[in-house]
Protein backbone atom coordinates (compact mmCIF):
# COMPACT_ATOMS: atom_id res chain seq x y z
CA UNK A 1 0.00 0.00 0.00
CA UNK A 2 1.35 3.40 -1.25
CA UNK A 3 0.88 6.56 0.55
CA UNK A 4 1.06 9.66 -1.45
CA UNK A 5 1.54 13.07 -0.13
CA UNK A 6 -0.01 16.32 -1.82
CA UNK A 7 0.56 19.69 -0.93
CA UNK A 8 -2.49 22.24 -1.53
CA UNK A 9 -4.56 20.99 -4.26
CA UNK A 10 -7.94 20.66 -6.10
CA UNK A 11 -10.08 17.64 -5.52
CA UNK A 12 -9.80 16.84 -8.91
CA UNK A 13 -5.36 16.64 -8.78
CA UNK A 14 -6.16 13.98 -5.52
CA UNK A 15 -8.32 11.92 -7.39
CA UNK A 16 -5.79 11.78 -10.48
CA UNK A 17 -2.78 11.13 -7.80
CA UNK A 18 -4.52 8.07 -7.12
CA UNK A 19 -4.06 6.77 -9.97
CA UNK A 20 -1.15 8.51 -11.54
CA UNK A 21 1.04 7.67 -8.96
CA UNK A 22 -0.56 4.48 -8.39
CA UNK A 23 -1.26 5.32 -4.96
CA UNK A 24 -3.69 3.77 -2.13
CA UNK A 25 -3.91 6.63 0.13
CA UNK A 26 -3.51 10.37 -1.03
CA UNK A 27 -2.83 12.79 2.15
CA UNK A 28 -2.70 16.48 2.02
CA UNK A 29 0.46 17.99 4.02
CA UNK A 30 -2.01 20.77 4.86
CA UNK A 31 -4.69 19.07 6.18
CA UNK A 32 -6.03 19.96 10.03
CA UNK A 33 -6.17 16.02 10.22
CA UNK A 34 -2.79 14.81 8.70
CA UNK A 35 -1.50 12.73 11.96
CA UNK A 36 -4.52 11.50 12.22
CA UNK A 37 -4.93 10.02 8.90
CA UNK A 38 -0.86 9.15 8.77
CA UNK A 39 -2.23 7.22 11.50
CA UNK A 40 -4.88 5.68 9.98
CA UNK A 41 -3.34 4.75 6.58
CA UNK A 42 -0.12 3.41 8.05
CA UNK A 43 -2.60 1.28 10.32
CA UNK A 44 -4.38 0.01 7.08
CA UNK A 45 -1.28 -0.20 5.44
CA UNK A 46 -0.42 -2.81 7.95
CA UNK A 47 -3.74 -4.20 8.26
CA UNK A 48 -6.33 -3.57 5.32
CA UNK A 49 -8.30 -5.69 7.57
CA UNK A 50 -9.07 -3.23 9.73
CA UNK A 51 -11.07 -1.10 7.57
CA UNK A 52 -13.64 -3.94 7.84
CA UNK A 53 -13.63 -3.50 11.35
CA UNK A 54 -16.32 -1.65 13.60
CA UNK A 55 -13.61 -0.06 15.22
CA UNK A 56 -12.49 1.92 12.22
CA UNK A 57 -16.04 3.49 11.81
CA UNK A 58 -16.32 4.23 15.57
CA UNK A 59 -13.28 5.74 16.54
CA UNK A 60 -13.69 6.97 20.03
CA UNK A 61 -17.37 8.18 19.70
CA UNK A 62 -20.12 6.89 22.01
CA UNK A 63 -22.72 8.84 19.75
CA UNK A 64 -23.28 6.76 17.09
CA UNK A 65 -26.16 4.92 15.40
CA UNK A 66 -26.83 1.58 13.19
CA UNK A 67 -29.71 1.49 9.87
CA UNK A 68 -30.03 -1.04 7.93
CA UNK A 69 -31.99 -0.88 4.31
CA UNK A 70 -32.22 -2.92 1.59
CA UNK A 71 -34.10 -0.66 -1.36
CA UNK A 72 -36.87 1.90 -2.20
CA UNK A 73 -38.80 1.35 0.84
CA UNK A 74 -36.18 2.11 3.72
CA UNK A 75 -35.23 5.26 1.41
CA UNK A 76 -37.90 7.61 3.74
CA UNK A 77 -37.45 5.65 7.16
CA UNK A 78 -33.62 5.67 6.42
CA UNK A 79 -33.55 9.32 5.90
CA UNK A 80 -36.11 10.00 8.84
CA UNK A 81 -33.62 7.97 11.29
CA UNK A 82 -30.47 9.93 10.35
CA UNK A 83 -32.52 13.71 10.31
CA UNK A 84 -33.40 12.19 14.05
CA UNK A 85 -29.33 11.44 14.67
CA UNK A 86 -28.52 14.41 13.34
CA UNK A 87 -30.84 17.14 14.77
CA UNK A 88 -29.17 19.65 16.83
CA UNK A 89 -25.79 18.25 16.12
CA UNK A 90 -24.35 21.09 13.72
CA UNK A 91 -25.11 23.86 11.51
CA UNK A 92 -26.32 23.76 8.00
CA UNK A 93 -23.28 23.18 6.31
CA UNK A 94 -23.03 19.90 8.12
CA UNK A 95 -26.77 18.79 7.31
CA UNK A 96 -26.68 19.56 3.40
CA UNK A 97 -23.22 17.96 3.19
CA UNK A 98 -24.39 14.72 5.26
CA UNK A 99 -27.52 14.29 3.22
CA UNK A 100 -25.53 14.93 -0.30
CA UNK A 101 -23.29 11.80 0.77
CA UNK A 102 -26.22 9.56 2.15
CA UNK A 103 -28.55 9.96 -0.64
CA UNK A 104 -25.29 9.33 -3.10
CA UNK A 105 -24.06 6.25 -1.06
CA UNK A 106 -27.84 5.11 -0.77
CA UNK A 107 -28.02 5.04 -4.48
CA UNK A 108 -24.46 2.98 -5.01
CA UNK A 109 -25.58 0.35 -2.32
CA UNK A 110 -29.44 -0.29 -3.72
CA UNK A 111 -29.04 0.30 -7.83
CA UNK A 112 -25.03 0.40 -8.14
CA UNK A 113 -23.60 -2.60 -6.30
CA UNK A 114 -26.65 -5.17 -7.38
CA UNK A 115 -26.25 -4.34 -10.91
CA UNK A 116 -22.74 -4.76 -10.96
CA UNK A 117 -22.99 -8.13 -8.60
CA UNK A 118 -25.32 -8.69 -11.45
CA UNK A 119 -22.82 -8.36 -14.22
CA UNK A 120 -20.37 -10.64 -12.77
CA UNK A 121 -22.72 -13.66 -12.16
CA UNK A 122 -25.34 -15.08 -10.59
CA UNK A 123 -26.78 -12.85 -7.55
CA UNK A 124 -26.51 -14.69 -4.17
CA UNK A 125 -28.86 -13.59 -1.37
CA UNK A 126 -27.84 -10.45 0.57
CA UNK A 127 -27.76 -8.89 3.68
CA UNK A 128 -29.16 -5.57 4.43
CA UNK A 129 -26.94 -2.33 3.86
CA UNK A 130 -26.19 -0.88 7.06
CA UNK A 131 -25.46 2.80 7.45
CA UNK A 132 -23.11 3.58 10.54
CA UNK A 133 -22.95 7.24 11.69
CA UNK A 134 -20.75 8.18 14.43
CA UNK A 135 -20.48 11.69 15.87
CA UNK A 136 -17.95 13.54 18.01
CA UNK A 137 -17.98 17.39 18.63
CA UNK A 138 -15.33 17.35 15.57
CA UNK A 139 -16.12 15.10 13.10
CA UNK A 140 -19.32 12.90 11.83
CA UNK A 141 -18.19 9.75 10.53
CA UNK A 142 -20.34 8.14 7.71
CA UNK A 143 -20.01 4.74 6.64
CA UNK A 144 -21.69 2.64 4.19
CA UNK A 145 -21.57 -0.99 3.59
CA UNK A 146 -22.97 -3.13 1.10
CA UNK A 147 -22.77 -7.06 0.90
CA UNK A 148 -22.39 -7.65 -2.89
CA UNK A 149 -18.40 -6.17 -2.54
CA UNK A 150 -18.84 -6.09 -6.78
CA UNK A 151 -17.24 -2.08 -6.62
CA UNK A 152 -14.23 -1.66 -8.75
CA UNK A 153 -12.16 0.61 -7.30
CA UNK A 154 -10.44 1.80 -10.19
CA UNK A 155 -13.56 1.87 -12.42
CA UNK A 156 -15.04 4.04 -9.36
CA UNK A 157 -11.62 6.41 -9.94
CA UNK A 158 -11.67 6.51 -13.78
CA UNK A 159 -15.16 7.59 -13.74
CA UNK A 160 -14.63 10.80 -11.24
CA UNK A 161 -11.13 11.46 -13.39
CA UNK A 162 -13.20 11.73 -16.05
CA UNK A 163 -16.24 14.10 -14.90
CA UNK A 164 -13.09 16.59 -13.55
CA UNK A 165 -11.61 16.86 -16.70
CA UNK A 166 -14.41 16.50 -19.44
CA UNK A 167 -16.93 18.08 -17.02
CA UNK A 168 -19.88 16.36 -15.85
CA UNK A 169 -22.12 17.63 -18.60
CA UNK A 170 -19.99 16.05 -21.04
CA UNK A 171 -19.40 13.03 -19.04
CA UNK A 172 -23.22 12.50 -18.95
CA UNK A 173 -23.60 12.74 -22.62
CA UNK A 174 -21.05 10.36 -23.53
CA UNK A 175 -22.38 7.40 -21.48
CA UNK A 176 -25.82 8.04 -20.84
CA UNK A 177 -26.29 7.28 -17.30
CA UNK A 178 -23.71 6.19 -14.47
CA UNK A 179 -21.50 8.66 -15.67
CA UNK A 180 -19.23 9.24 -12.84
CA UNK A 181 -21.34 12.49 -11.31
CA UNK A 182 -22.26 10.65 -7.96
CA UNK A 183 -18.92 9.64 -7.20
CA UNK A 184 -17.56 13.22 -7.51
CA UNK A 185 -20.61 14.96 -5.83
CA UNK A 186 -20.05 12.18 -2.83
CA UNK A 187 -16.08 13.21 -2.94
CA UNK A 188 -16.95 16.76 -3.14
CA UNK A 189 -19.24 16.72 -0.16
CA UNK A 190 -16.58 14.94 1.76
CA UNK A 191 -13.25 15.80 3.60
CA UNK A 192 -11.91 12.22 3.74
CA UNK A 193 -13.12 9.58 1.51
CA UNK A 194 -12.05 5.80 2.37
CA UNK A 195 -13.71 3.25 -0.38
CA UNK A 196 -12.80 -0.51 0.52
CA UNK A 197 -14.16 -4.01 -0.98
CA UNK A 198 -13.44 -7.57 0.15
CA UNK A 199 -14.04 -8.75 -3.43
CA UNK A 200 -17.11 -10.82 -3.70
CA UNK A 201 -18.45 -10.30 -0.13
CA UNK A 202 -18.01 -6.42 0.98
CA UNK A 203 -17.85 -3.13 -0.04
CA UNK A 204 -17.84 0.03 2.50
CA UNK A 205 -17.91 3.30 1.82
CA UNK A 206 -16.49 5.78 4.71
CA UNK A 207 -16.70 9.33 4.85
CA UNK A 208 -15.42 12.20 7.29
CA UNK A 209 -16.85 15.40 7.63
CA UNK A 210 -15.43 18.30 9.83
CA UNK A 211 -18.17 19.02 11.89
CA UNK A 212 -17.93 22.38 13.08
CA UNK A 213 -17.10 24.15 9.61
CA UNK A 214 -19.16 26.69 7.92
CA UNK A 215 -19.58 25.87 3.95
CA UNK A 216 -16.13 28.42 3.17
CA UNK A 217 -14.46 26.53 5.38
CA UNK A 218 -15.39 22.73 5.09
CA UNK A 219 -14.34 23.23 0.91
CA UNK A 220 -11.25 24.91 1.79
CA UNK A 221 -10.26 21.75 3.65
CA UNK A 222 -7.98 19.60 1.73
CA UNK A 223 -9.37 16.17 1.18
CA UNK A 224 -8.22 12.61 1.24
CA UNK A 225 -8.98 9.60 -0.85
CA UNK A 226 -7.75 6.31 0.62
CA UNK A 227 -8.63 2.94 -1.25
CA UNK A 228 -8.45 -0.62 0.31
CA UNK A 229 -8.80 -3.91 -2.04
CA UNK A 230 -8.90 -7.46 -0.35
CA UNK A 231 -8.98 -10.18 -2.91
CA UNK B 1 -37.03 15.05 3.75
CA UNK B 2 -40.24 16.41 1.59
CA UNK B 3 -40.99 14.62 -1.01
CA UNK B 4 -40.17 15.72 -4.79
CA UNK B 5 -43.67 17.97 -6.52
CA UNK B 6 -44.02 19.99 -9.04
CA UNK B 7 -46.59 22.56 -10.94
CA UNK B 8 -46.76 24.32 -13.90
CA UNK B 9 -49.19 27.08 -14.89
CA UNK B 10 -49.66 27.88 -18.53
CA UNK B 11 -50.20 30.98 -19.65
CA UNK B 12 -50.25 30.31 -23.75
CA UNK B 13 -46.47 29.26 -25.01
CA UNK B 14 -45.14 30.87 -21.31
CA UNK B 15 -45.09 28.32 -18.55
CA UNK B 16 -44.27 29.13 -14.68
CA UNK B 17 -42.45 26.12 -12.96
CA UNK B 18 -42.86 25.37 -9.42
CA UNK B 19 -40.54 22.58 -8.01
CA UNK B 20 -39.76 21.54 -4.29
CA UNK B 21 -38.82 19.23 -2.22
CA UNK B 22 -35.59 16.64 -2.91
CA UNK B 23 -35.31 15.98 -6.48
CA UNK B 24 -34.21 12.12 -6.69
CA UNK B 25 -33.90 8.59 -8.47
CA UNK B 26 -38.12 8.93 -8.06
CA UNK B 27 -38.78 12.59 -9.62
CA UNK B 28 -40.58 12.13 -12.18
CA UNK B 29 -40.67 15.25 -14.70
CA UNK B 30 -42.47 13.54 -17.40
CA UNK B 31 -45.92 14.58 -16.82
CA UNK B 32 -44.15 18.56 -16.82
CA UNK B 33 -42.94 18.44 -20.26
CA UNK B 34 -42.17 21.61 -21.65
CA UNK B 35 -42.36 21.13 -25.54
CA UNK B 36 -44.70 24.15 -27.16
CA UNK B 37 -42.98 26.77 -24.53
CA UNK B 38 -41.01 29.41 -26.04
CA UNK B 39 -40.71 30.60 -22.12
CA UNK B 40 -40.09 28.72 -19.09
CA UNK B 41 -39.66 29.96 -15.20
CA UNK B 42 -38.90 27.79 -12.62
CA UNK B 43 -39.37 28.97 -9.16
CA UNK B 44 -36.58 26.67 -7.19
CA UNK B 45 -37.18 28.39 -3.91
CA UNK B 46 -38.62 25.25 -2.56
CA UNK B 47 -36.19 22.41 -3.59
CA UNK B 48 -34.08 21.18 -0.47
CA UNK B 49 -31.70 18.56 -2.27
CA UNK B 50 -30.75 17.02 -5.38
CA UNK B 51 -28.75 13.77 -5.97
CA UNK B 52 -26.65 12.72 -9.26
CA UNK B 53 -30.53 10.77 -10.69
CA UNK B 54 -32.01 13.92 -9.86
CA UNK B 55 -29.74 16.10 -11.89
CA UNK B 56 -29.76 13.48 -15.03
CA UNK B 57 -33.62 14.05 -14.70
CA UNK B 58 -33.60 17.55 -14.09
CA UNK B 59 -31.15 18.25 -17.22
CA UNK B 60 -33.33 15.08 -20.05
CA UNK B 61 -36.72 17.49 -18.61
CA UNK B 62 -35.08 21.36 -19.17
CA UNK B 63 -33.10 20.19 -22.52
CA UNK B 64 -37.33 20.02 -23.65
CA UNK B 65 -36.75 23.84 -23.32
CA UNK B 66 -33.49 24.25 -25.46
CA UNK B 67 -33.17 27.56 -27.06
CA UNK B 68 -36.00 29.00 -25.86
CA UNK B 69 -35.82 31.46 -22.66
CA UNK B 70 -35.31 29.89 -19.45
CA UNK B 71 -35.42 31.62 -16.16
CA UNK B 72 -34.28 30.15 -12.79
CA UNK B 73 -35.88 32.31 -9.80
CA UNK B 74 -34.83 31.56 -6.12
CA UNK B 75 -32.20 29.05 -6.45
CA UNK B 76 -30.84 27.83 -3.05
CA UNK B 77 -27.15 26.93 -2.90
CA UNK B 78 -28.06 23.00 -3.78
CA UNK B 79 -29.09 24.82 -7.02
CA UNK B 80 -26.59 26.87 -7.46
CA UNK B 81 -23.85 24.22 -6.86
CA UNK B 82 -25.39 22.11 -9.87
CA UNK B 83 -25.54 25.53 -12.06
CA UNK B 84 -21.75 25.51 -11.33
CA UNK B 85 -21.08 21.74 -11.59
CA UNK B 86 -22.75 20.29 -14.78
CA UNK B 87 -23.21 21.92 -18.00
CA UNK B 88 -26.57 21.76 -19.50
CA UNK B 89 -28.52 22.04 -15.81
CA UNK B 90 -29.02 25.51 -16.76
CA UNK B 91 -29.91 25.47 -20.85
CA UNK B 92 -27.07 28.27 -22.46
CA UNK B 93 -30.36 30.37 -23.33
CA UNK B 94 -31.20 30.49 -19.87
CA UNK B 95 -30.02 33.13 -16.50
CA UNK B 96 -30.46 33.13 -13.14
CA UNK B 97 -32.97 35.99 -11.97
CA UNK B 98 -32.03 35.32 -8.27
CA UNK B 99 -30.35 32.74 -5.89
CA UNK B 100 -29.42 32.75 -2.19
CA UNK B 101 -26.15 33.27 -1.04
CA UNK B 102 -25.62 31.81 2.74
CA UNK B 103 -23.69 34.36 4.97
CA UNK B 104 -22.24 33.64 8.59
CA UNK B 105 -20.94 34.56 11.69
CA UNK B 106 -18.12 32.50 12.84
CA UNK B 107 -17.82 33.48 16.99
CA UNK B 108 -21.64 33.39 17.26
CA UNK B 109 -22.39 30.51 14.35
CA UNK B 110 -25.36 32.67 13.28
CA UNK B 111 -26.18 31.51 9.23
CA UNK B 112 -28.57 33.29 7.19
CA UNK B 113 -29.25 33.07 3.54
CA UNK B 114 -29.24 36.15 1.34
CA UNK B 115 -31.40 35.99 -1.64
CA UNK B 116 -29.70 38.11 -4.17
CA UNK B 117 -31.88 39.31 -7.39
CA UNK B 118 -30.67 40.84 -10.68
CA UNK B 119 -30.29 44.21 -11.40
CA UNK B 120 -29.72 44.97 -7.24
CA UNK B 121 -26.87 42.42 -6.17
CA UNK B 122 -25.62 41.22 -8.91
CA UNK B 123 -25.54 43.21 -13.00
CA UNK B 124 -26.11 40.58 -16.04
CA UNK B 125 -22.07 40.89 -16.81
CA UNK B 126 -21.64 39.22 -13.39
CA UNK B 127 -20.58 42.39 -11.11
CA UNK B 128 -21.26 41.59 -7.71
CA UNK B 129 -22.60 44.33 -5.17
CA UNK B 130 -22.42 42.24 -1.70
CA UNK B 131 -25.00 43.75 0.56
CA UNK B 132 -24.05 44.59 4.00
CA UNK B 133 -25.69 41.45 6.71
CA UNK B 134 -25.96 41.40 10.19
CA UNK B 135 -27.23 38.77 12.52
CA UNK B 136 -29.48 39.04 15.05
CA UNK B 137 -27.09 40.36 17.04
CA UNK B 138 -25.84 43.50 15.20
CA UNK B 139 -22.99 41.28 14.24
CA UNK B 140 -22.09 41.45 10.74
CA UNK B 141 -21.59 38.43 8.93
CA UNK B 142 -19.62 37.21 5.62
CA UNK B 143 -20.34 35.81 2.62
CA UNK B 144 -20.04 31.96 3.52
CA UNK B 145 -18.90 30.64 0.11
CA UNK B 146 -15.53 30.82 -2.25
CA UNK B 147 -16.90 34.11 -4.29
CA UNK B 148 -14.91 32.74 -7.39
CA UNK B 149 -16.60 29.35 -7.58
CA UNK B 150 -19.95 30.40 -6.27
CA UNK B 151 -20.57 32.95 -8.55
CA UNK B 152 -18.75 31.57 -11.52
CA UNK B 153 -21.78 30.80 -13.26
CA UNK B 154 -21.97 34.82 -13.44
CA UNK B 155 -19.84 34.53 -15.36
CA UNK B 156 -20.54 33.02 -18.26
Amino acid sequence: MKIHYVDEVSPAEVVKAIKTFSADHVVSRLSPYLTYLEQESFRLKQNPQYFFTEEFIRGMSLDCTNIYFSGASDKSRMLSEVETFLKGKGNSSLLSASQAVIEELYMNAVLDAPRESKLRGPQTSHKQCHLFLSFTPSVLVISCTDFYGSLSISKFVDRMNEVYSRGAGEAMNRSGGGAGLGCVILFENSTSLFIGVKKGQMTRFVVWLPVKASHRQRERIPKSLHRIEIE
Amino acid sequence: MSKFSCGIEKTGSVFQVKISGVIDEDADFVPYDLGGATEVSVDCSGVKGINSCGIREWIKWISAASGKKVIYRQCPKVIVDQINMVQGFLPSSGFVESFFVPYFHEDSGHEKNVLFSLGKEYTSQGEIKAPQVQDDSGNEMEMDVIEAKYFKFLKK
